[in-house]
């Protein structure tokens, strides 16, 4: 039997024993039939009702509390609280309801909570969309001017490949013209050579010129000095005829003032005059000539001296013609020596300019590579970023979908 | 008429022999201060003090550059004077003219002894 059975047949026998007690005892109290009937009666019916109304306030109370709190629950407010005593049916019932209650609410609370997280984890992969959306742009944007950029890589390395190539062409003709200068400078040692030696024979010979040049200063001089003793002589010579001219002279005034008989004497002063005046006509050519050959030699000793000046500087201009022909022979032995060193540079400059325009000719092929690469990973990011783009959408479209559930769930009046 | 002929200056000149007492090759001569203007100076000749008369100065011609190579010393009366001249030529013989003498043919300016000496004096 349950419980409510139970107080149901408690109640019945609750009231039979007080009308019975009513019916023993009232006609003790009230002897009058009638009116102990009357109070039998009354009492009786006000002892029923009372049972009447016990027993349908024990049976109903709580399903009138259920139904206000479900009343309450269907409005949405989740936060009414289900009081629950005692043990009946009803109780079960309340029991039962007000933990079903509790595990909507539960469920509610964690359905919001999970709704919030879905909100709030579908903006973050919203925005995060939109950040790794627009990294991927910078990204496509980044491969994109990386391309560009390996192009123009690509397109200033072969550049310098053909820069190199030319310059390798300058090295080769660089070396073809250090090997002409080094055979031009070997030559050019050899007639050297041959120019120092003979400029040391010219030196030699010069020497020698020299040397007869002095000893014809040296006998043009003793000639000047006895052309000068011949002046001399003459000059006493002519002085000798000029005293005998006067002499003559004043013979014949003499022989004049002595008259007739001195007539002899004086025709012999004139002849000594005549002869005086011849010896110092004869004076005067010699002393003329004699001038003659003193400036004549004077001019051979100047032609001479100016010849032994000359045939000196000649040897010092062939010395120092010598002494450059030297310094030809050892400029040109390091021009030789320099001009190989610049072929075996120029050989290895290259070796060396092949080298690099292999080396370029791999790096333009990379950098095509890394181009094509690059426009690849360019479209390969376009692609992403429209994926990233569809995320997004979808990310968004799942945080309207929290919003939604969230709304629903406002409906709810949950306890905090 | 025998002459002594001597040239002073490309012009040949003669005078008398027997107013020439010798020909001497010219000593240095000493110039006189505010002396007369035809006579260079003073010269020693032959032991002598004898005056120098200038012959292109008393001729009014213009003197030769440098100093007289020869004198001609005067006879008496007027040996204590000498004439500046160039070189003496040598003697001839010829007959006088009007100021001047031809002698071998060739014309030589014939000088007065008296004459000179009396322009030398400013006569």
């Amino acid at each position: 039997m349950s419980l409510v059975q139970k107080k149901l047949a408690a109640s019945f026998l609750l009231v039979t024993a007080l009308c019975t007690a009513v019916a023993v005892l009232v006609p003790r109290l009230q002897p009058d039939l009638y009116w102990g009937t009357v109070l039998v009666v009354s009492l009786d019916l006000v002892i029923g009702l009372g049972g009447a109304w016990l027993v349908s306030w024990l049976v109903v109370r709580r399903l009138k509390q259920l139904a206000a709190a479900a009343s309450v629950i269907s409005r949405g407010d989740l936060t009414r609280i289900v009081a629950v005593d005692g043990s009946d049916e009803t109780a079960e019932l309340a029991r039962a309801f007000s933990t079903m209650l509790a595990n909507l609410l539960t469920v509610l609370q964690e359905v919001r909570a999970t709704a919030e997280q879905v909100h709030d984890s579908a903006l973050a992969l919203s925005r995060t969309s939109h950040d790794v959306g627009t990294a991927t742009e910078g990204i496509a944007d980044a491969s994109r001017a990386i391309a560009r950029g390996a192009d123009a890589q690509a397109e200033d390395v072969a550049r310098t490949s053909a820069l190199t190539r030319e310059l390798a062409g300058s090295v080769d003709r660089v070396a073809a013209s250090a090997e002409a200068v080094r055979d031009a400078a070997t030559a050019a040692a050899s007639r050297g050579a041959d120019g120092a030696l003979a400029a040391r024979a010219a030196s030699d010979g010069m020497v020698a010129v020299a040397r007869a040049v002095d000893a014809s200063a040296s006998a043009v001089e003793g000639f000047q000095e006895r052309a000068g003793e011949i002046g001399k002589i003459v000059a006493f010579i002519a002085s000798l005829a000029e005293q005998t001219h006067l002499l003559a002279i004043n013979a014949t005034i003499e022989a004049a003032r002595a008259g007739d008989d001195a007539r002899g004497f004086a025709v012999v002063a004139e002849e000594v005059r005549r002869l005086a005046d011849h010896v110092r006509g004869f004076a005067e050519q010699i002393s003329s000539l004699s001038e003659e050959i003193k400036e004549g030699s004077q001019s051979v000793a100047r032609g001479i001296r100016d010849a032994a000046h000359a045939s000196g500087e000649a040897r010092s201009t062939v010395e120092r013609a010598a002494a450059s022909f030297d310094g030809i022979l050892e400029a040109t032995r390091r021009t030789t020596e320099r001009a190989q060193a610049i072929t075996d540079g120029a050989g290895e400059q290259r070796r060396a300019a092949r080298q690099v325009d292999e080396a370029l000719e791999r790096i333009v092929r990379i950098a095509r590579e890394n181009a094509r690469g690059t426009e690849e990973t360019s479209r390969a990011t376009g692609g992403q970023t429209a994926s990233i783009q569809r995320l997004a959408g979808s990310a968004h479209e799942l945080a309207r979908t929290a919003d939604t559930l969230k709304g629903l769930l406002s409906t709810f009046k949950l306890r905090e | 008429m025998d002459l002594l002929t001597f040239q002073l200056d490309g012009t040949r000149y003669a005078l008398p022999l027997d107013a020439v007492a010798e020909v001497l090759v010219a000593p240095a001569v000493r110039r006189v201060p505010a002396g007369p203007p035809g006579v260079l100076g003073l010269a020693e000749a032959c032991g002598r003090i004898v005056a120098v008369l200038d012959l292109a100065e008393l001729l009014g011609r213009s003197a030769p550059p440098g100093a007289p190579r020869h004198l001609v010393r005067f006879a008496p009366p007027h040996d204590r004077s000498a004439l500046a001249v160039g070189q003496p030529l040598g003697t001839g013989t010829g007959t006088p003219g009007a100021g001047h003498v031809v002698i071998a043919g060739v014309p030589h300016v014939l000088l007065d002894t008296a004459e000179l000496l009396k322009r030398a004096s400013g006569g």
